[in-house]
């Protein structure tokens, strides 16, 4: 007793076991506080951190975390990028991802920042086996960020990545191939030589390979991607690092056969695991897995006492050393989030942890998603066994036994019954159950409170969780407030009008790309990237009606995809559209399931007593060009709005015979000089128009002819390209408001 | 600051819950280690609701042949089951006379205690035993939580209560006498017995038996560290 009291220096105090999480803790809650919004929550927690330690008189330990909260500031880089201006990319031949001949990936520049690419090229960018330097008349530009509530911030993404700009070219073309500089190059070279080597497997064999040990999931497997989603099972694939224990176990019974000593072996898997998670992918997961067994060893090697809470602790300190940023992605929130649950975890069942533990992931999904798979309660405790079991072994024998093409054939046909059936789950949308959004501070409240639910399992702590989440998706579905949202699509038009509690959603238009020929295959969706998840960020299962204006691809090109998606009740036309052949092949596969209405001029809907929609033009039958727009007069709340769709000049002052007055117009043809005539604004005085128009269109959208115009009759404008989403919200009690996405404009780059 | 265990020696690892990791329950500065303490079975709620002997519901058999004999009313609360840590642990502190392990149980009788009110007896040691340890081990396990009232005289018996098998025990004549510069405590509502192991409740009765003979009236409860 006496000697191990004198052993006792005073820096193991600094890092006192079993108190370690404070540390990391510590260290999150500074980088969020550095980097993360709402920032006065995060210094709140901190704080209380400080006073737990306080209270349970750990001063030694807030000396360290004093340590941490400065670790943490010279982690965060302050320092802003400037646009690139190299002809160069350096990139890895695993990297590169290809679509036809659209190739996409990361690079990096000569100066070794990271950066992304795209463009077509001639070259088999990915049947590469060196690292190859890219060049071609490269456009930069910074990754754009999000301009919808709900879209999906790709600048955000990406900058946790240290990747702030990207590059296209037409004629992306391979100027030489590097030898290796780094060991990193190496590893990568090996990964890509295992992917082509992969290349011959049968289809399932491959994507099992790929995916569960490389960690690629191959872009053109959307819709095994979407079905695993549906089923709430993708993390077994992305986060979870449970090969490497797998693999790390089977090593050990192996090796115990052959009665190598387990010190060698621990010392091996010391220096290799480091570069088998660059092999397998460098997921958060893997690295994650990966770290820790290195700390076990390590651990047990220098005697150690810690607790597995401490391990997990270490392990996010190291992970966070090299990824500052790593608990800002939706992965590294899981995987480490659904580790921690699994140490905090108190109870002898099995069913219950794992239903445990897929609770604590429906906060931070919900977060993200605004919507989670119900089914992964179920699908998890049935699939992960048999993944952990079946799957993952039968994968690495498929790899060792490539060449056997009997055995092969027949793991083929045994992983053609598991993944057929997981595809046909791709159009599952009632798996998930839409909650709507959820701000970080609510997130917060429902994972610590899940989390105390995991520790000490109670039927009234569960009770208080579920009633949680039904008061926020009462919240979300009936809302008080009306919203008329032009969603930023880009160049067209897509606008979403919502009545208070949701009674009524309506559509006008779903926006879409215009395709000039057929060469560039981007295979990026709108509808998918902003509108649904704008309409499930509002907590919105389904909409009543879709306005289909007139036939252009920039108005209804996505209707498809959205139908094909998301549960649409009704589609309203003007009457003749249905022979024109654009529209008939989008509406055509729907048929069976949604009803179409043919409108003619002075056809009303009437939803109640102030809000109603009324049909102004077209007076003939319609071909569908933009002078048969259809038009809408609707009354919302006694506010009169005006819908041209991409209606000329002439035809607008076809309208209305007499002065007609109009709260707000949506400004005709994205702002065109071909709409928008002067007389015919005098005779509406609207008193705002609102524009929809892309950043940087190919037309020039909005034309300085009309903008001249809004300004000699003193209107004013707001357009979605200079400030990303516009909307106009309303209560029941006649208080109206207008909010942007983004105040700041968003046409400087 | 750290701790070690009075049993192995070990540095205590405190194994932090999430209640404990948000602040909400403080944690405590525990004297065994996780190791040491799964070796003792704590009783919980499945035992003899008048003895607390495990297993055994809704009375055990020893307590239905006291309540025989009249003893109706009387109540026992133990913390561990007598098994065979308990059995090395009670030779290392009572035979051995390693004070220190006093502490082993501390935190946890003194969440058992919380329910009791004052005034508490303790049933004492013999001289000779007292002599020979140079503390009393009821003492030593109770002393620094409860304040402790020697009211029990114990008299001199041949041979010591632990030496003797069962039928023995049972038969040990009274060995008790109430000390009555005491007689103040005899107001109280209810008095609350302290010994360090209750076997078959022969001495806790004796003591039970001495309170009533000396005119208390008011109820009577008992508590031990081993059943």
């Amino acid at each position: 007793m006496a000697i191990r009291q004198l052993q006792l220096s005073k820096i193991s105090l600094l890092f006192e076991a079993g108190w370690l999480i404070f540390l990391a803790l510590a260290l999150q809650l500074m980088i969020a506080w550095l980097k993360a919004p709402a920032k006065w929550l995060w210094l709140l927690l901190l704080i209380y951190l400080f006073s737990v330690l306080m209270h349970n008189h750990r001063y030694y330990l807030i000396i360290s975390v004093i340590i941490m909260i400065f670790v943490a500031v010279l982690l965060i880089p302050h320092t802003q990028m400037s646009q690139p201006k190299e002809h160069l990319i350096i990139v890895n031949p695993d990297q590169v991802q290809q679509r036809g001949s659209w190739y996409w990936g990361t690079g990096r520049l000569p100066s070794g920042t990271k950066i992304n690419f795209s463009g077509i090229s001639q070259q088999h960018l990915t049947e590469q086996t060196e690292t190859f330097c890219l060049s071609g008349d490269l456009q930069w530009k910074k990754i754009a960020p999000a301009t919808n509530k709900g879209e999906f911030n790709l600048q955000k993404y990406y900058g946790y990545q240290g990747i702030y700009y990207q590059c296209q070219a037409s004629n992306l073309r391979i100027i030489h191939t590097n030898r290796a500089a780094s060991v990193l190059d190496y590893l990568h070279i090996f990964r890509q030589k295992m992917l082509l080597q992969m290349r011959t497997l049968p289809h399932w064999l491959r994507v099992n390979a790929d995916s569960l040990l490389l960690g690629e999931f191959d872009s053109s497997e959307k819709s095994l991607r979407q079905g695993l989603t549906n089923l709430g099972i993708i993390h077994i694939f992305s986060i979870s690092g449970l090969h490497v224990y797998l693999l790390i176990a089977w090593l050990m019974k192996f090796t115990s056969f052959l009665r190598i000593p387990v010190e060698k072996v621990e010392w091996f898997l010391l220096i290799t695991l480091p570069f088998l998670a660059v092999i397998a992918g460098s997921g958060v997961g893997i690295w994650r897995a990966c770290i820790l067994q290195m700390l076990i060893i390590v651990g047990k090697k220098l005697h150690w006492s810690l607790t597995s809470l401490d391990y997990f602790a270490l392990t996010l300190i190291i992970h966070t050393l090299f990824d500052p940023l790593l608990l800002f992605t939706l992965a590294g929130q899981l995987s480490y989030l659904l580790s921690f649950g699994l140490i905090m975890v108190n109870t002898n069942s099995l069913l219950v942890q794992s239903g445990l533990i897929n609770l604590l992931s429906v906060p931070i999904l919900v977060y993200h998603n605004f919507s989670f798979s119900w089914l992964t309660f179920i699908a998890n405790i049935c699939l992960t066994p048999l993944f952990e079991s079946a799957i993952i072994p039968l994968t690495i024998f498929s790899v060792i036994l490539s060449k056997v093409h009997f055995a092969i054939q027949f793991l083929e046909i045994v992983f053609d019954l598991i993944y057929v059936p997981i595809e046909k789950l791709a159009n599952a949308s009632w798996t998930q159950l839409t909650i709507g959004h959820i701000n970080t501070m609510i997130t917060i409240v429902l994972v610590i409170s899940t989390l105390i639910l995991l520790n000490k399992v109670n039927y009234k702590h569960l009770f208080f969780i579920i009633i949680n989440y039904m008061l926020i998706m009462c919240f979300n579905y009936f809302p008080l407030v009306g919203n008329v949202t032009f969603i930023d699509i880009g160049q067209g038009d897509s606008i979403l009008w919502t009545t208070p509690f949701h009674q009524h959603t309506y559509l006008i238009d779903t926006g879409g790309k215009l395709r000039f020929g057929k060469k560039v295959k981007n295979p990026s969706n709108r509808v998918e990237q902003i509108t649904i998840p704008y309409l499930r960020y509002q907590g919105i299962n389904k909409i009543d009606g879709v306005f289909l204006s007139h036939q252009d691809a920039d108005h209804i090109g996505d209707l498809a995809v959205l139908l094909a998606n998301f549960p649409v009740k009704n589609i309203y036309f003007a009457d003749g559209m249905q022979n024109n052949r654009a529209v008939r092949r989008q509406l055509s596969p729907f048929a069976h399931k949604i009803t179409f209405h043919r409108l003619t001029i002075n056809d009303q809907l009437i939803l109640n007593k102030t809000d109603n929609i009324k049909v102004v033009w077209p007076d003939h039958l319609s071909n569908g060009s933009n002078e048969d727009s259809m038009s809408l007069l609707i009354t919302i709340n006694g506010f009169k709005w005006l819908f041209t769709g991409d209606l000329n000049r002439a035809n607008e002052l076809k309208l209305f015979k007499k002065s007609q007055h109009i709260d707000f117009l949506k400004a005709g043809h994205h702002g065109s000089k071909t709409a928008s005539d002067p007389k015919f604004l005098k005779q509406i005085k609207p008193k705002l128009v609102i524009i929809s128009a892309g950043r940087h269109n190919r037309y020039g959208h909005p034309h300085p002819e009309t903008m001249r115009t809004l300004n000699k009759l003193k209107i004013d404008s707001v357009s979605t390209a200079k400030h990303g989403m516009i909307t106009w919200k309303y209560n029941i009690w006649h208080n109206s408001w207008w909010q942007v996405f983004s105040r700041k404009s968003l046409n400087e780059n | 600051m750290r701790n070690y265990c009075v049993l192995c020696q070990e540095a205590i690892v405190p194994q932090l819950t999430m209640l404990q990791i948000l602040g909400i329950s403080k944690v405590q500065n525990s004297s065994m280690c996780c190791r040491c303490r799964q070796e003792f079975y704590f009783i919980g709620d499945k035992c003899c609701q008048v003895c607390g002997k495990m297993d055994m519901q809704p009375i055990c058999s020893d307590c239905e042949k006291w309540q025989q004999q009249g003893y109706n009313d009387y109540k026992h609360q133990a913390l561990c089951v007598y098994n065979e840590s308990m059995h090395d642990y009670f030779k290392r502190y009572k035979r051995y006379g390693d004070f220190s392990l006093r502490k082993a149980f501390q935190m946890d009788l003194r969440k058992m205690l919380v329910d009791y009110p004052e005034p508490f007896i303790f049933i004492p040691s013999s001289q000779e035993h007292l002599q020979q340890r140079q503390f009393d081990p009821t003492v030593g396990l109770f002393g620094d939580l409860i304040n402790l009232t020697p009211a029990f005289i114990k008299m001199p018996t041949k041979v010591a209560q632990a030496q003797k098998n069962r039928q023995q025990r049972l038969a040990t004549p009274q060995f008790l006498q109430f000390d009555h510069q005491y007689n103040a405590l005899l107001t109280a509502k209810q008095i609350t017995i302290v010994d360090d192991i209750y076997t078959t409740g022969r001495t806790i009765l004796h003591a039970y038996d001495c309170l009533r003979a000396a005119g208390f009236t008011g109820v009577i409860r008992s508590c031990s560290l081993a059943r």
